[in-house]
Order: structure tokens, then C-alpha cells, then sequence
């Protein structure tokens, strides 16, 4: 029973370096290079930090959301990418999804998932050519997802709401284009 | 050519955001932090039964399969950004790091698998086909020992059932056994005449032993299992911990069927003596790896003949407590892992 118990302490202190260890080898990245992702508290501490001039941001906002983003996260290696994370006021749940990367690089995994996509369809806009997606994200809420390439990023919002509403969004965020 | 590279590496980077390669590299790792954790607790509980051993290997191989899925039926937003910033370790966060002029650690990750993968299949499965192909038409070869000979003297001695044995005209060292539907033994006239009737008579039991376990359902789907992480390095290894284990427990099986456990040291000491010295104008490269090799293979036989010859033959200890404890650990901190 003795060694057991001296065999259950020798385990739990190993588990505990390992933890430890790993806590350490997730924050030396950092050390090494910067530019890794990383949490930013406004968008101008992305811009100075990482150099990154163009963030394309919506001047339309729908009522309900939270304001600042809940989250801002960025990189500027390998490739640049920011992703902003806006809860809901009612339930502080993340709705609102906006990522910009650089092509043709993979877009970041947000906090809305869609689960099921009931229709898939090109929205044009403002002379860009966008991809519309509609579908349902947890717990059976309507969600729609909307995407193009902006310059030389491929930019994407994701809503936990209908359509109209991230049409109004994305149409906010770039100016007109001449065809 | 600069176009083609870069293409190339941010396909990788593009693969390696899919859910594929989310598993591959994940899987990767929970086996990594599983081996960390199954080695701790082998230490810790000073656990030296090679079945109990061998049972917690299984779950380096066996959890990391499992774990991506599972982790993902959980909690689908698992693989979102947020989750990762989160995380106990990301492993992106260093596979991310540029190690030159825009190369980033992929591409030596990449790389690492892929010598897996060839390992695995130049060591793995051309041996199985070839002993498979080599075992077709084995039994024509071989004939049935005299009665009166050594090796029958020693096969009276083991309990029924017993398994064909055939005796093969050769004079080097060799006994195999082939398995299938009617697993047979074979033994050169070298052998037969090398070991004395205790050393054939626990050699037979330790084959006896494999075939027997052979016929068991969880060391075939471990193979399987095995076959899945063919990719991963630490599964390369802790397979062969695994095989190295079940001699042992061959060995444990041996002793408990003859009684006989300086015979069965004595056999192994024989058929695995000193290594001859390489022939003179091999690369050195060669030599090098084969010498790291044999350096290995004595060392393993080495730690079989020392428990032999102490008679170490563990009795099972009550060992649920930690298994259960050391798959939660892993099953906990792997979650965290992205």
C-alpha cells in the first residue's frame, strides 16, 4: 500500500512537469520570433505591432453586439491574418466573425462553426465576386458566412443571424469598385 | 523554382489546417505526451510485468487514434483560433516558426514523417510480406524429427497441444516459427545440435508461447492500429517496445511451461552471441547504423537474459488504479493539446 501511494505522489509530481514543461514550450515561440498569433486589445496595436496596413473593418454594425471585439487576434508570421471575435449582449455568446488572410493562405477557424450549409450561392458586390453560404451553427441557429478576396487578402465574416444582415456587413466594410 | 517552393510550403501550411492534417499532427503529439505519461507511470509503480507493460504501451498507440475525433465530437470549436490561444500547447506555434529565408518548421516536420513512413515500410511491411511469401511451402522443406532424436525428447516434456515442428537440413542457428492456420516450428540441424535438450525444450515453449498469442485478437488489432499511425515516429517506437515486451512475456511463458529459466538464458546467450566485426571497404555509414543496431538488438537481449538469469519472472500485480489514473492523465491533458 506504501509504494502505491509513493508510486501515485512520483506520478502526479510527473504529470505536474509535464504540464509545466508544456506551459513553457507554448510560450517560447514568442521568445523566438515575433509575429506568432497572439491577442490584441485594438485594432491600431495590430497595425503598429504587426505593420499591417490595410484591416478592413465594417462601419455597419447590427444592434446587439458588443463593442469592442470580445477578442482581436493576429499574426504577422507566416502569413498575416487577424481574426475579430464580437459576443452578443444578451447571452455573451461570440455571433459575429471577421477574418482577413493573406492569400492563399487557410482561413482561421472562428468560434462559429456551420454545422449544416442549406445553400451556397455567388453574391456579387460591389464589383467583387462573393461567395454566400447559409446554414445552421450550434444549437440549430441560423448562421450565413460570406467571403472574397479583397487585394491580396481573402476576407470572411460569419453571423449568427440571417443573411440581409451580413450582406449589410461585408457591404460596409469596402468601398465601390469600377467593374 | 522560388514560385514551386513557396507553392509547396503553403500547401503545407494549407494541409496542415484541414482536418487531415489536424489529425495527423495531433495524433502525432498525444502519442508523444501519451509515451511521456506511459513511461513516468511504468516508473512510478515500479511496474515490471511485461503484460502489465505491454498494456499500457497499447495506449500510446491505441488513444492518439482516437483522440482527435473524439475531442472534436466534443467540443467542435476545439480547432477554432480561440481555442488554440487557450491551449496548454499549441504545437503551430513552433511548427509556425521560420527557420529559413521563409521555410517554416512543416517542412522539417513533413520531413520527419515521411522518413517514418519509409521506415515503416522498409522495416515493417516488406518483412511481413517476405516471411509471409517465405512461409508458403516452408513445410515441404522441413521433415519430421526422429523419434528417438533430441528435439522429440524435448517436445515430450511440453503440454499438449503442441504444434508441428519440422527439423530443416542447415547449420547456421535458426528457429522461426510460421503462423496461420497450422502454425509449425522449425529448427536447423544447427540448432539441434548447438543446444542441449533443456535450451531445445525452452526454446520450443518460448515459440510455443508466440504462437498461442498469435491466436489473441488484441496483438492483431494493435497491429492494425499500429498500421493507421504509419506516419508516426513515436507509434514506430512504441511498437517495438511493445514486440519487446511480448518476448518477455514468451520468456514468462517458456519458464512457466519448462521451469527452466538458465536453460532459456543459455539458449538466448547462444543464438545471440557477440556480433561479428564488418567486413573491411563497408561504407562507414553502414557500418555505423549497423553497428547502432546490433548495439540495440544486444542490449534488449542483454535485459532478457539479465531478468532470466535472476528469475524476475513477475506474478500480476494489481496495477487498475494506474492504469485508469494514467489514462486520464492523458486523456485530460491531450484535450488541451492542440
Amino acid at each position: 500500500m506504501r509504494e502505491r501511494i509513493l508510486g501515485f505522489i512520483m506520478f502526479v509530481i510527473a504529470v505536474a512537469a509535464l504540464i509545466g514543461s508544456l506551459k513553457l514550450l507554448n510560450w517560447t515561440p514568442d521568445m523566438l520570433q515575433e509575429g506568432l498569433p497572439s491577442t490584441y486589445g485594438s485594432i491600431d496595436e495590430v497595425k503598429s505591432k504587426l505593420h499591417i496596413r490595410d484591416i478592413y473593418i465594417p462601419s455597419y454594425y447590427p444592434q446587439g453586439l458588443q463593442w469592442p471585439p470580445a477578442r482581436i487576434t493576429a499574426q504577422s508570421k507566416p502569413y498575416a491574418m487577424i481574426l475579430m471575435e464580437f459576443k452578443r449582449k444578451e447571452d455573451n455568446n461570440v455571433s459575429l466573425a471577421i477574418s482577413q488572410t493573406t492569400l492563399p493562405n487557410p482561413v482561421p477557424n472562428a468560434m462559429i462553426e456551420m454545422t449544416r450549409t442549406n445553400e451556397r450561392v455567388n453574391f456579387p458586390f460591389k464589383g467583387r465576386n462573393a461567395l454566400l453560404e447559409v446554414g445552421l451553427c450550434k444549437d440549430n441557429e441560423q448562421c450565413c458566412r460570406i467571403s472574397w478576396n479583397e487585394s491580396s487578402y481573402h476576407i470572411e465574416v460569419a453571423m449568427v443571424a440571417p443573411p440581409s444582415e451580413i450582406v449589410k456587413i461585408a457591404e460596409s466594410m469596402v468601398y465601390e469598385q469600377a467593374q | 523554382m522560388n514560385c514551386i517552393f513557396l507553392c509547396l510550403i503553403m500547401n503545407i501550411v494549407t494541409f496542415y489546417n484541414s482536418y487531415p492534417g489536424m489529425y495527423i499532427t495531433q495524433s502525432f503529439f498525444h502519442s508523444f505526451i501519451a509515451a511521456l505519461l506511459v513511461d513516468a507511470a511504468l516508473q512510478a509503480w515500479k511496474i515490471e510485468n511485461p503484460v502489465v507493460r505491454q498494456r499500457f504501451r497499447l495506449l500510446v498507440i491505441v488513444l492518439p487514434i482516437l483522440s482527435f475525433p473524439l475531442y472534436q465530437a466534443i467540443n467542435p470549436l476545439r480547432s477554432s483560433l480561440s481555442f488554440r490561444l487557450e491551449a496548454l500547447f499549441d504545437m503551430t506555434r513552433w511548427l509556425n516558426l521560420e527557420i529559413w529565408r521563409g521555410i517554416s518548421a512543416w517542412v522539417l516536420f513533413l520531413m520527419l514523417l515521411s522518413l517514418t513512413t519509409i521506415v515503416f515500410i522498409v522495416q515493417e511491411i516488406i518483412p511481413i510480406i517476405k516471411h509471409a511469401l517465405a512461409s508458403r511451402g516452408k513445410e515441404a522443406q522441413g521433415e519430421k524429427p526422429a523419434a528417438d532424436s533430441m528435439v522429440s525428447k524435448a517436445l515430450a516434456h511440453l503440454p499438449d497441444p503442441k504444434p508441428e515442428v519440422f527439423i530443416i537440413q542447415d547449420d547456421d542457428l535458426i528457429l522461426f516459427v510460421t503462423t496461420g492456420k497450422r502454425p509449425a516450428i522449425f529448427i536447423s540441424t544447427g540448432t539441434a545440435e548447438t543446444l542441449t535438450e533443456e535450451e531445445i525444450q525452452t526454446a520450443i515453449a518460448h515459440e510455443i508461447a508466440h504462437i498461442e498469442r498469435n491466436k489473441l485478437p488484441l496483438l492483431i488489432v494493435t497491429f492494425l492500429l499500429r498500421i493507421v499511425q504509419f506516419f508516426n515516429p513515436i507509434a514506430l517506437v512504441e511498437f517495438r517496445r511493445i514486440v519487446q515486451e511480448e518476448e518477455k512475456i514468451c520468456d514468462d511463458i517458456a519458464i512457466t511451461l519448462t521451469g527452466k529459466s538458465q536453460a532459456l538464458a543459455d539458449t538466448l546467450r547462444k543464438f545471440h552471441g557477440p556480433a561479428d566485426e564488418g567486413e573491411a571497404g563497408q561504407a562507414e555509414i553502414t557500418l555505423a547504423r549497423d553497428r547502432l543496431e546490433e548495439f540495440s538488438h544486444a542490449m534488449i537481449i542483454e535485459d532478457r537474459i539479465a531478468r532470466l538469469e535472476a528469475n524476475r519472472i513477475q506474478r500480476r500485480t494489481k496495477d487498475r488504479f494506474a492504469f485508469v489514473l494514467t489514462s486520464i492523465a492523458i486523456i485530460m491533458i491531450n484535450y488541451s493539446v492542440v
